[in-house]
C-alpha cells in the first residue's frame, strides 16, 4: 500500500462516505428519509434522533469499509489492477448497504406518518409562481463557449504537432502514474481527449439548462421565502457547473500537451488528484451552505404554516425513484440528497439520460478502434 | 403571481386555474400584457396533465382573458378584458340566481348577502389602492 493508493482512497472514497452520512441533514425540510412531511415536524425530537442515528450508522458502516479495503489491500500488495476493482467493489458494497440502511429509517418513518397521521390536519395544496421563470435562474450557457474554445484549439495545437506525438500514445494511467493501457498513433486516437472534451462542455452545457428547465418546487408553508432560496440554490450550482466544467476542460488539456510536452509521470497522477479533491471539496461545501433546494441558506424568518405541501408520497417509489406519469415534468429535485433526478414515467427522460451515458463510452471506444 | 392548487378539493382543478388568473387581473397582479407560462411549463410545475392547463388556458382565451399567440406565448390580453356586455350579464344573473335561491332558503336576507358581495369587492378595491 503507497502513497498514491492512500490518496486515491482519500479523495474517492471520504467524499462519498461523509455526504451520504449528512443527507438527511441536506434535504429540504418538507422531507424525511423520502417521506413528505409537514415543515415544522422536521424538528421533531424523534426525527432528529432518526438522522443522528442514520448518521452513526452510516459512519460506521464507512468505517468497516475503510478498514476492509486497507486489509484487503495490503495482502492484493503490488496488483494494482486488484486494486482497482477492490475499489469499485468497496464503493459498490458500501452504496448497496447505505440504501439498505436508508431503507430501513423510510420505512420506519412511514409507520410513524401513518401513525401520527400529521397530514390529514390541514389541508395540502401545490403553489407556484407565474414570474419564476421571468428571473435569472441560471448563469449563462455562453460561459461554456470559454471551454469549448479550449477545447478546438486543443484539437488544432494536435494536429498542427502530429509528427511530435509519439507513436504508441497512453490510453489509462495507473495509481503509480505507469500507463497501463496505450493506444496506437492514429489521427482518431488522438483525437479521444479533445472529443471527450467537446463532449463534456455539451454535458456541462446540457446540465446548467437542465438546472434553469428543472420544476418550480415551492413550498406552500413559505411561498416567498422559498423561491428566494430556490433562485440562490439554482445560480450556485450553475456557477459550480461552469467552474468544474471549464476546470475539468483544462486538465484535459494539460494531459493531451503532455502527449507532446512529456512531463514527470507523477504530475500525472497529481494534477488529477488535486484537481477531483476540489471539485469534490466544492460540491460538499456547496452541499452544506445551500442544503437541497436551498432549505439551509438563511432569509427572512418564516411563519408557521396553515396549509402543508402536497402528499406526493404514492409517486416516489422506495421514497427515491419518481414515477409519475401525470407530471409532465422530466427534471425535477431529488427527494433524498442533493440535486436534481428525473421522472421515471417520461420515457424522454430515460432517453436523454441513456444517450449521455453511451456516448460517453462509445466516443472513446470508437476513437481507440 | 402565486397560484395555488388544492389537489383533493371537489372543484375541478382546470376551474381553480381559471379563477385563480381571473383573481390576479382583478387584484392587478396581472397587468394587460403580462406573460404566463406555456401551458407545458405550467403544467410540468404544477405537476398536472397537459390537458388541464390547457383546458383553462382554451376557456380564459375565450372568454377574453388571455391571448395565445406561438411566438410571444401565453400573455394577458393587451388590449384590456373586454367590458360586460348584455351576454355576460344573463350569464351572471344565471349564475347568481341559484346561489340566492339558496340563500332565502337559508334564512340570508338581502342586506346580509349585499355586506358579503361588498366585503368580498372590497378585496379587490383595496389592492387597486396600493398598487
Amino acid at each position: 500500500m503507497d502513497f498514491y493508493m492512500i490518496a486515491i482512497l482519500l479523495v474517492t472514497l471520504i467524499p462519498v462516505f461523509i455526504t451520504l452520512m449528512f443527507i438527511p441533514y441536506l434535504t429540504r425540510k418538507t422531507e424525511s428519509f423520502g417521506v413528505s412531511i409537514p415543515e415544522e415536524v422536521f424538528q421533531h425530537p424523534e426525527l432528529k434522533a432518526m438522522r443522528k442515528q442514520y448518521a452513526t450508522f452510516t459512519g460506521v458502516l464507512s468505517i468497516i469499509v475503510i478498514a476492509i479495503f486497507l486489509l484487503l489491500s495490503n495482502l492484493l500488495g503490488e496488483d494494482l489492477n486488484a486494486a482497482g476493482i477492490l475499489l469499485s467493489v468497496a464503493i459498490g458494497g458500501f452504496l448497496i448497504s447505505s440504501f439498505l440502511i436508508y431503507l430501513f429509517f423510510h420505512r420506519k418513518m412511514k409507520t410513524m406518518k401513518a401513525t401520527e397521521k400529521w397530514e390529514q390536519q390541514k389541508p395540502q395544496k401545490v403553489v407556484i409562481n407565474t414570474k419564476f421563470r421571468d428571473q435569472k435562474l441560471i448563469y449563462s450557457n455562453g460561459w461554456f463557449l470559454f471551454p469549448l474554445f479550449i477545447a478546438f484549439t486543443t484539437i488544432l495545437f494536435t494536429l498542427l504537432n502530429y509528427d511530435r506525438i509519439p507513436d504508441r500514445i497512453p490510453m489509462q494511467y495507473g495509481f503509480d502514474g505507469e500507463v497501463t493501457n496505450w493506444a496506437d498513433k492514429s489521427y482518431r486516437s488522438v483525437m479521444i481527449l479533445p472529443i471527450l472534451q467537446v463532449y463534456l462542455t455539451l454535458l456541462f452545457l446540457f446540465i446548467n439548462s437542465m438546472v434553469a428547465k428543472a420544476k418550480q418546487q415551492v413550498s406552500v408553508e413559505n411561498p416567498d421565502k422559498s423561491i428566494q432560496q430556490n433562485i440562490i440554490f439554482r445560480r450556485r450550482w450553475s456557477a459550480y457547473l461552469i467552474i468544474s466544467g471549464t476546470a475539468l476542460i483544462l486538465m484535459f488539456s494539460f494531459i493531451q500537451l503532455t502527449m507532446i510536452y512529456p512531463v514527470d509521470p507523477q504530475l500525472l497522477v497529481i494534477v488529477p488528484i488535486i484537481f477531483s479533491v476540489g471539485m469534490t471539496v466544492g460540491a460538499i461545501v456547496l452541499a452544506f451552505s445551500t442544503g437541497q433546494g436551498g432549505s439551509r441558506i438563511k432569509t427572512t424568518i418564516g411563519q408557521k404554516g396553515e396549509v402543508i405541501d402536497r402528499d406526493d408520497d404514492q409517486y416516489w417509489k422506495l421514497g427515491q425513484f419518481y414515477f409519475n406519469r401525470n407530471d409532465p415534468a422530466l427534471f425535477l429535485e431529488k427527494r433524498f440528497g442533493v440535486g436534481w433526478t428525473i421522472n421515471l414515467a417520461r420515457p424522454l427522460a430515460w432517453t436523454i439520460l441513456l444517450v449521455i451515458i453511451l456516448s460517453a463510452f462509445a466516443i472513446p471506444y470508437f476513437l481507440a478502434m | 403571481m402565486f397560484i395555488h392548487l388544492d389537489l383533493q378539493s371537489n372543484e375541478a382543478i382546470y376551474t381553480q386555474l381559471k379563477n385563480q388568473v381571473i383573481a390576479g387581473i382583478a387584484k392587478k397582479e396581472l397587468q394587460p400584457g403580462d406573460g404566463l407560462p406555456s401551458v407545458r411549463s405550467l403544467a410540468a410545475d404544477l405537476g398536472i396533465n397537459l390537458h388541464t392547463v390547457n383546458k383553462a388556458y382554451q376557456q380564459l382565451k375565450q372568454e377574453g382573458f388571455i391571448q395565445i399567440h406561438r411566438q410571444k406565448g401565453v400573455v394577458i390580453n393587451p388590449e384590456g378584458i373586454p367590458e360586460a356586455d348584455e351576454t355576460y350579464k344573463r350569464t351572471l344573473e344565471q349564475t347568481l340566481h341559484p346561489i340566492i335561491a339558496e340563500s332565502v332558503c337559508r334564512k340570508i336576507n338581502e342586506d346580509e348577502f349585499l355586506a358579503i358581495c361588498s366585503s368580498l369587492f372590497l378585496e379587490f378595491e383595496k389592492t387597486k389602492g396600493e398598487k
